[in-house]
C-alpha cells in the first residue's frame, strides 16, 4: 500500500482581544459634596414675653438682625475641610492575552473628595498563584476626565516613563488637578514575553497616592506633597480647609483605610492555545459504489479504483484559549480523484464559527467541477477550511473522501 | 470661631447689660459629633468644636440660653435656619419642652414635620429633609427666673 501524503497548513492566531479605550457605561453619580473652604454660616432668633409684653428679639445675625434686636453675639462659623477620598477600580479585572504580547489593563480612578485632588501611582508586585510571572516593562498612560462627561476618547493622554513594578509609591509622576467627582482611566501596558505559558498569570495592583493639589495653599511645594495622614498642627474652625483622609482599604497587602492610597488588581491571565495536527489515510474499499457514503470494508487496499478516506486531525491542548481565525488547507496528491470533504469531531462542538470573520463559519471550500476534482498536486484538488475557531479540549476533523486512479 | 463668639457675647453682655432689663441671653454653638464604637458595638456620640468638618460628618447647632431676669420668660420662640449645606437628621429637633414646626420657604410659615408639604407643579408632596431650611421651638412653660437650658438640631453635611 502507497501512502499518498502531502503538505497540510495550519494558521491560529490567539485568542487576543483588543482593549477598548473608553471606559465603561458605569452609572454616573454626580459629586455634590459640599466644596472644601465653604464657610457655612447660622444664625438664631429668640423671641419672648415678660408679663405679657413682647421683648426685643435675642439674635447672633449682626448683619441683618430684626429691627430692634437685641443682638448677642455674631453668627457661628465652620469651614468645610478637605475630604481626601479616592477609588480605584480595575476595570478589565482579568486580561486574557496570548504570549509574546502587549496587554493592556484598564483602571478607573474617582475622586470621591470635596475638592481638586492630585495623584502620583505605583505598582506592587502582589503576585498569587501557582504559575506567575512578570510582564516587562510595563508602562502607565493617564488620562483625566477633565470635561467630566465621561468620555476619555476626547482627552489627552500623559504616558509615565516606563514603572519598574515595586517602584515606591511616590516616586512616580503626579497627575494635574483632579476636580471632584470627576475619573481618571489609567491604561497599564505590559509587554508578556514569547517564553510565558499557558494559564500563569501576573497580578498587577496600581496604587494611588493623593497629592495636594497645585491650587492649595497650605502645603503647596514645588512638588505637590503627599497626603498621608491628616492635617497636623492645631485645627481651625474657620479659616483655611484641612485635609480629612476618608480612603477605604483597596488591596489590604498595599494599603489600608484613612492613609491617602488606594489600590486596585488586575490580573493578565496568559493563554495560549497549543494546536496539534495529524493526517491519515486508510482504504475504504476495493470496488466504490459510491465512494461518499461506503461503508468501511475490512483489510481493503488502496489499489487503483479504490476509495481511499485523509482524515485531519486537529486537537487544541490549550487549558484555556480558543484558537481563532484557523485555516487549514489540504492539497490531495495527483495519484487520486477527489470524491468528497466533510467536518466531523470526536467531541463536543470541533470546528465553530469564528465571530471575527464575516459570514456563518466554519466555511469548508471543496472542488465542486470535474476538472477541479481531477488532482494535479498544485492547482486542483485542493480542500481549504476557513472561517473556523476551535475551543480549548475540542478536536475538529477533517475526512476527504477520493478515489485512486 | 467659638471663643470669638463667647468672647463678643461677654464683652457685649458687660457693656451693654444695663440696657438689657430682662437680662436673657443665648449663645450659638456648633459642633460636630464624635461617634466611637466600641469592641460590643456599643456607639458612643460625644460632640466637640467643630474643628475638623468633611462632607458625611454630622453637625450639631445648639442654643445655650440662660434666663438671667428677675422674672419668667413667657412664650418663647426660637428659630434656627438650616444651612444649605446641611441635611437636617429628622427628629434631632424634637424635645418635650417645645412644640417644634419647621418650614420649607425660609421661615415665613411653619408646620408639624407631618403636615409639612412642598408643591411642585401643583402637585402637594411631603417635604424631604433636605427641602427643610427652618426650625422653630415654641416652648409651652414659661422659663423661670435664673433657669438655663438649651436646645439643639443635627445635620449631616453634604
Amino acid at each position: 500500500m502507497k501512502l499518498f501524503t502531502k503538505a497540510t497548513a495550519i494558521k491560529a492566531l490567539g485568542a487576543a482581544s483588543a482593549s477598548a479605550l473608553l471606559a465603561s457605561g458605569s452609572a454616573y453619580a454626580s459629586n455634590t459634596l459640599t466644596e472644601a473652604g465653604t464657610s457655612v454660616s447660622n444664625t438664631f432668633t429668640l423671641d419672648y414675653d415678660v408679663g405679657a409684653i413682647s421683648q426685643p428679639t435675642i439674635t447672633n445675625d449682626n448683619v441683618t438682625p430684626p429691627v430692634g434686636a437685641d443682638v448677642q453675639g455674631t453668627p457661628t462659623l465652620f469651614t468645610v475641610d478637605r475630604k481626601v477620598d479616592h477609588a480605584v477600580t480595575a476595570t478589565n479585572s482579568v486580561l486574557s492575552t496570548p504570549p509574546g504580547a502587549n496587554a493592556t489593563l484598564t483602571f478607573e480612578l474617582l475622586n470621591e473628595g470635596n475638592d481638586n485632588q492630585a495623584y502620583s501611582f505605583s505598582i506592587a508586585d502582589l503576585d498569587n498563584g501557582a504559575n506567575t510571572f512578570d510582564a516587562s516593562p510595563v508602562s502607565i498612560v493617564y488620562y483625566i476626565d477633565t470635561d467630566d462627561d465621561l468620555d476619555f476618547g476626547d482627552e489627552t493622554g500623559v504616558t509615565i516613563t516606563t514603572t519598574t513594578i515595586g517602584a515606591a509609591a511616590g516616586a512616580a509622576v503626579v497627575t494635574g488637578d483632579v476636580p471632584k467627582g470627576v475619573r481618571v482611566l489609567l491604561e497599564v501596558t505590559g509587554t508578556v514575553d514569547a517564553a510565558i505559558g499557558d494559564a500563569d498569570t501576573d497580578d498587577i495592583t496600581i496604587i494611588a497616592e493623593a497629592r495636594d493639589p497645585g491650587a492649595w495653599i497650605i502645603e503647596a511645594s514645588a512638588t505637590p506633597a503627599a497626603v498621608t495622614t491628616d492635617s497636623g498642627g492645631a485645627n481651625t474652625i474657620t479659616g483655611l480647609a484641612q485635609n480629612v483622609l476618608a480612603d477605604d482599604t483597596g488591596v489590604a497587602a498595599s494599603e489600608g483605610a484613612t492613609d491617602g492610597l488606594h489600590a486596585a488588581t488586575g490580573v493578565i491571565a496568559v493563554a495560549s492555545p497549543d494546536l496539534n495536527a495529524t493526517k491519515s489515510v486508510s482504504a475504504i474499499t476495493e470496488t466504490p459504489v459510491d465512494c461518499e457514503t461506503d461503508a468501511v470494508v475490512a483489510d481493503a487496499k488502496a489499489i487503483p479504483g479504490a476509495c481511499i478516506e485523509y482524515v485531519i486531525t486537529v486537537t487544541n491542548t490549550g487549558a484555556t484559549a480558543t484558537a481563532s481565525n484557523l485555516v487549514i488547507e489540504d492539497i490531495l496528491p495527483a495519484e487520486v480523484t477527489f470524491v468528497s470533504a466533510t467536518l466531523d469531531t470526536t467531541t463536543a462542538t470541533g470546528f465553530a464559527d469564528d465571530g471575527a470573520v464575516l459570514g456563518a463559519g466554519p466555511t469548508l471550500d471543496a472542488p465542486t467541477t470535474p476538472a477541479n476534482r481531477d488532482c494535479n498536486g498544485t492547482t486542483t484538488c485542493v480542500v481549504q477550511l476557513s472561517d473556523a475557531v476551535l475551543a480549548a479540549g475540542e478536536d475538529g476533523l477533517i475526512r476527504i473522501r477520493a478515489e485512486v486512479r | 470661631m467659638i471663643r470669638h463668639s463667647i468672647l463678643a457675647l461677654s464683652m457685649l453682655t458687660c457693656l451693654s447689660a444695663p440696657a438689657l432689663a430682662e437680662g436673657f441671653t443665648a449663645l450659638q454653638l456648633v459642633e460636630r459629633a464624635v461617634v466611637n464604637v466600641d469592641d460590643s458595638g456599643n456607639r458612643d456620640v460625644t460632640f466637640e468644636a467643630a474643628e475638623e468638618v468633611a462632607p458625611g460628618d454630622e453637625v450639631r447647632y445648639r442654643l445655650a440660653y440662660s434666663n438671667d431676669g428677675a422674672e419668667p420668660a413667657e412664650n418663647v420662640r426660637l428659630v434656627m435656619p438650616v444651612p444649605a449645606q446641611l441635611k437636617l437628621i429628622e427628629g434631632s429637633a424634637q424635645t418635650p419642652a417645645a412644640d417644634v414646626t419647621y418650614s420649607v420657604d425660609n421661615g415665613e410659615t411653619f408646620a408639624r414635620r407631618g403636615n409639612l408639604t412642598v408643591s411642585v407643579d401643583g402637585i402637594e408632596r411631603p417635604a424631604t429633609a433636605e427641602e427643610i431650611t427652618h426650625i422653630r421651638w415654641t416652648f409651652s412653660e414659661a422659663i423661670a427666673a435664673g433657669a438655663t437650658g438649651d436646645l439643639s438640631y443635627r445635620g449631616v453635611l453634604q
